[in-house]
């Protein structure tokens, strides 16, 4: 097979299709993205906003290593809240509703016009396989394309079904098809497939509903985009959104007509995400609560479509509108479309290695909701991983793998081919054992080298970022080197300042440790004051939280030194000493690349860790 | 020196020699603090000190300075010892009070307990011995291993474990609370704040160290090792008791009657006392003052360590028992009379049958091993004796039964300590993650107590307690 279409084929054109595809191209490679529709590249399925907890985080890593979604997220933002704002550095997550169709067309017409990059609308029915090694993939006009990897990423289309009470369509998305051929496929390879289930809440007409009745939600005034390299200034109008809750009646509805919602009369298999429950599930599991609230979000600038927020449900559509109209201001409310279930094919991630490549069939990526995730920041990264690697195997270059203690995104990868999942997994920052560190504001220090090494972070974008950190560094070391001794002059200047009398002389660094002051305040004692914040926040909460920052670098510090420690491909389990069969059944099964990786196995003894490293160190290994 | 593992950087120690009352008793003490550490509870040391000579020295209590034992201190430079690491030997007195006493003072002052075969371990690692050595005793860490977290449960019976998971399930709750302050803060959930966790904090730490303090006391030590013997009548339980007793020359004293009366001796197996229990009088009865002798026998089968249900092998018919009665005991089948079988091909044929019928009382346990015994011939005998032993050392570091205790102590006290450590952060009302990030490792530490692994148990927690979802 010498003649190859192309260097890597992406197949699907979601959040994880387009990051994947685009640095692809970036490292120069030629690229082919397979999307059944042009029109809907990117496209926000669900809720029309970009990042959150532990997901903004992830946005702005992807920015960090080159990738566009943060781009798009400001471009495209029409509300913006930085939540947990009061509490500490490390639990401060960026969120930006964003006019969906503006985000959509942004990135259409950026992966339409991209270099090295082709876009191909049609469906994709099945792959070239040759002795466990992917070639390409057949279309469903039965030409063939052929190349030298390929990255799946088609979300919620492999058997997609949707559920609107007893009525089943087949499709991944309202309006759409659902593809069939790689799941079958693929479980002749014995690639393990199970369902899983996601939600979406009815969206509503604009002009029905009675706005008085609902309390109106601002953002924040204060807009810090998720991009390095977006303007710091909005975009576009910003809008509100509108609370209001459910209440016994709403309930009583929902109650009397259970048996009508799929997930009751057990027409729905797959399981559901946790944090995303349907209103049927949250009236049925907390049945003393006497409200719910729900937002009402508009979906853009100029459309008349409102999502709302909540109340994902799978009841008949009559059903629906009948709950819906004893919601204070929805009491007319009319629909565009009702809320829906969808149930969909995924792969037990367990098959893949930390590069996002198949165990099973090599040059195969999978990334997105394939691997059971749920939300458009866990697939970008995911397609972005997934791409870099594609794009790494053509190049004949290590893997690029991301380690727990780096980023979010290493903390996402390795719980799922490590751990699995059961249910749609979402990242939340309680899921980052490192998570003091895994800050928003040190992104640019964690990530822009690693970006720029990979080639996908340009240089000139890389220059400006490594600027900005030195300057960091420079107010890093003002703060320390300048000390100030407790004579009168200086006393009445803290005293002015509102905080204590020093009793010693003491660095700018420590006395910043002082809650109430910050760098801005001690302009008076030779801080630059023209500093942005770009420079001085991330500087602040450096010192300000130095103490618990130490604690867990030292923790990180003790477990990288495991995840060094590499475990060749070859190792055969059952040759060594000290391991029981159920550990040696799991390390064949998970195939770990470090001991590090090998100790967060589950029902992997410590013990057998040790049998590990001697065998390793026998071995010559280490 | 070479550490691959984190711990392998930790100072460890244990006593090397067998447990029991031998004339003294050797601890071993290993890693880049043994001097430095050793010197805390043994000031008499000469400062400038000469690798392979011995010392006599009195070895302290770190805070009192109380004298526990005059010793003989032996120190090993780096690169000329076992390990291959500074190593301190202490010979001190062969008591097991005074050897779990040296023991708990140094992990007071910051050893950490050996694990089985960590010092072979180590002495490979640092090029001291060879694999053919090195992989002898990894089958001895992996048993050792295996037992653990059976072992975890099983020493956790009735009030403790309960107390246990008490304190397990109130740091959930409260890491719960911290961690749905953090990522659900949009959701339209009310979580308790600082001052309502402080305050729950508390109550919990003043269990974990009340706890602690019970602990560190030596359960099997305190109470010694109980065995239950279950049999119908005229299986043989008097004369394997007699065969058991007798056999080993140990001290034997023979309780009977008003009391105890269930107790039928006992013996002194490596230092710690096995008090056999003989509950003959288990069965269905009318007579109430048997029927009060039943509730004693049964109460006794409760606290049990070991549950040994004899069998004769000329008619195997199992006791009239019930199998909740016996939820995680150590049960093991004794066939008795077994020289009145005179093939092999029988005696198999026999514990298949016995195998079949004990699965149908015991559904849940995992296949019982059957020692076949004869205690007319005491033959098997030995084995019983053997299999007690191993009962008595198998969980201990290196040998000695006292560590167990201490084990459980030393993870007590870290979560503990995890927990004044989150208590401060709730006092100065810092930012959730804070005191999350201590609670979270306290309960890692309280499921080192219950065998279990740390897998996002607080998230599922959350979900349980909070209405959450967009």
């Amino acid at each position: 097979m010498k003649n190859f279409n192309y260097d890597v084929i992406i197949v699907g054109g979601g959040h994880a299709g387009l990051e994947a595809c685009t640095v692809s191209s970036r490292l120069g490679l030629k690229t082919l993205l397979i999307t059944s529709d042009k029109n809907k590249i990117s496209y926000m399925s669900c809720n029309p906003s970009i990042g959150g907890l532990g997901k903004g985080h992830m946005v702005k890593e992807l920015d960090a290593l080159g990738g566009l979604m943060g781009i798009a997220a400001d471009h495209s933002c029409i509300q913006f809240k930085r939540l947990n704002s009061s509490k500490g550095p490390a639990v401060r997550g960026s969120r930006a509703q964003c006019e969906k169709n503006i985000y959509s067309f942004f990135m259409s017409q950026l992966v339409l016009n991209y270099p090295n990059l082709e876009v191909l609308e049609s469906e994709v029915s099945g792959l070239i396989l040759k002795s466990n090694t992917c070639h390409g993939v057949t279309l469903i006009d039965q030409s063939k394309i052929f190349s030298k990897t390929v990255v799946i990423c088609t979300g919620t289309f492999m058997k997609g079904v949707m559920h609107i009470g007893d009525k089943r369509i087949e499709g991944g998305r309202v309006g759409e098809k659902a593809t069939i051929g790689i799941s079958d496929q693929l479980k002749d390879f014995n690639f393990q497939v199970f369902r899983l289930k996601t939600g979406t809440p009815p969206r509503l007409k604009k002009n029905s509903i009675n706005w008085e009745k609902t309390e109106p939600q601002s953002g924040d005034t204060e807009f810090v985009p998720f991009s390095f390299r977006s303007k710091k200034d909005l975009n576009l109008p910003q809008i509100q959104c509108y609370l209001t809750y459910t209440n016994e009646n709403t309930h009583n509805i929902i109650r009397e007509n259970l048996d009508k919602s799929p997930m009751y009369t057990g027409a729905i298999q797959g399981i559901g995400p946790r944090y995303c429950p349907s209103i049927e599930d949250k009236i049925t599991r907390f049945s003393d609560k006497e409200r719910h609230q729900t937002f009402l979000e508009p979906e853009g600038l100029n459309t008349e479509f409102i999502y709302l927020q909540g109340i994902s449900t799978s009841l008949p559509e009559e059903i629906q509108i009948k709950f819906l109209k004893t919601i204070p201001g929805l009491e007319n409310v009319e629909l565009f479309y009702p809320g829906y279930a969808v149930e969909y094919d995924f792969f037990n991630p367990q098959h893949l290695k930390h590069s996002l490549e198949t165990k099973i069939i090599s040059n195969l990526f999978f990334a997105g909701q394939i691997n059971g995730t749920s939300g458009y920041e866990e697939a970008a990264v995911q397609g972005f991983v997934a791409g870099v690697n594609a794009a790494n195997k053509v190049l004949n270059r290590e893997p690029f793998i991301m380690r727990r203690d780096q980023s979010y995104i290493g903390v996402l990868i390795d719980d799922l081919i490590n751990k699995g999942t059961k249910e749609p997994y979402r990242m939340m920052t309680s899921r980052a054992e490192h998570r003091l560190n895994l800050r928003e504001d040190n992104t640019l220090e964690r990530l822009a080298s690693i970006g720029h090494q990979i080639g996908s972070l340009d240089d000139k974008t890389f220059l400006k970022i490594q600027d900005l950190l030195i300057k960091r560094e420079k107010l890093l070391k003002v703060l320390e080197e300048t000390k100030i001794v407790p004579n009168e002059k200086n006393q009445s200047l803290l005293r002015k300042m509102g905080t204590k009398v020093i009793l010693k002389p003491l660095s700018l660094k420590e006395l910043l440790r002082r809650n109430e002051l910050n760098c801005y305040d001690l302009r008076i004692f030779g801080v630059p004051e023209d500093l942005s914040k770009t420079i001085t926040e991330p500087v602040e909460i450096l010192v300000k939280y130095e103490g618990y920052i130490q604690r867990e670098l030292e923790m990180i510090k003790k477990s990288s030194k495991l995840e060094e420690l590499l475990i060749p491909d070859n190792i055969l389990y059952k040759k060594i000493a000290g391991l029981s069969c159920e550990e040696v059944e799991k390390l064949d099964r998970i195939k770990p690349r470090s001991i590090g990786q090998a100790q967060r196995i589950s029902g992997v003894n410590p013990s057998a860790i040790k049998a590990l490293v001697i065998h390793l160190k026998a071995h010559a290994n280490i | 020196m070479q550490a691959f593992l984190e711990k392998d950087k930790d100072t460890i120690c244990a006593v090397s020699t067998p447990p029991g009352h031998g004339g003294i008793a050797v601890l071993r003490i290993s890693g880049d603090r043994a001097l430095s550490l050793t010197r805390k509870i043994c000031p008499d040391l000469p400062l400038s000190i000469e690798s392979h000579r011995v010392y006599f020295a009195k070895i302290v209590e770190n805070l009192s300075k109380c004298c526990i034992d005059e010793t003989l201190v032996t120190y090993f430079s780096q690169g000329r010892s076992y390990t291959g690491e500074e190593t301190i030997e202490i010979s001190c007195h062969g008591s097991q009070f005074i050897t779990q006493k040296i023991i708990n003072e140094l992990t007071l002052i910051g050893c950490r307990l050996a694990e089985k075969g960590e010092f072979t371990y180590r002495a490979f690692i640092n090029n001291k011995i060879d694999l053919v050595q090195a992989e002898s005793v990894l089958n001895l860490i992996q048993s050792q291993s295996q037992r653990a977290s059976n072992q975890a449960i099983r020493q956790l019976q009735g009030e403790l474990s309960h107390c246990v998971s008490e304190i397990e399930d109130e740091l959930l709750f409260i890491g719960a609370h911290l961690e749905a302050q953090i990522d659900f803060v949009e959701q339209d959930i009310e979580p308790q704040l600082e001052k309502s966790l402080l305050s729950k904090l508390s109550i919990t730490e003043s269990k974990i160290n009340s706890l602690s303090e019970s602990f560190s006391k030596g359960r099997l030590l305190k109470e010694g090792l109980k065995v239950v013997l279950l049999g119908l009548p005229n299986v043989g339980k008097s004369s394997l008791l007699n065969a058991l007793l007798v056999e080993d020359k140990a001290i034997v004293t023979s309780i009977p009657g008003t009391t105890r009366d269930v107790v039928s001796g006992s013996v002194l197996h490596s230092g710690i006392e096995v008090s056999f229990f003989d509950t003959a009088g288990i069965r269905e009865s009318d007579n109430e003052i048997e029927r009060i002798g039943i509730n004693k026998s049964l109460k006794e089968l409760q606290t049990a360590d070991i549950v040994f249900v004899v069998v004769d092998a000329t008619n195997i018919n199992l006791p009239d028992i019930n199998p909740n009665d016996f939820q995680n005991k150590n049960i093991y089948l004794l066939l008795n009379k077994i020289d009145q079988i005179s093939s092999l091909e029988k005696i198999n044929k026999i514990k298949t049958e016995l195998l079949v019928q004990t699965k149908l009382f015991f559904k849940d346990q995992q296949q019982l091993e059957i020692l076949e015994i004869s205690a007319l011939t005491k033959k098997g005998i030995d084995n019983i004796n053997k299999l007690l032993i191993d009962f008595i050392s198998m969980d201990s570091s290196e040998n000695s039964i006292a560590v167990v205790s201490s084990r459980q102590y030393e993870a007590l006290r870290s979560a503990a300590d995890y927990l004044e450590r989150a208590k401060e952060q709730l006092t100065i009302r810092s930012s959730p993650e804070f005191p999350a990030f201590d609670v979270k490792n306290a309960i890692i530490e309280i499921h080192k107590l219950l065998g279990k692994e740390y897998d996002d148990q607080i998230m599922d927690r959350v979900f349980s307690e909070f209405c959450l979802g967009k």
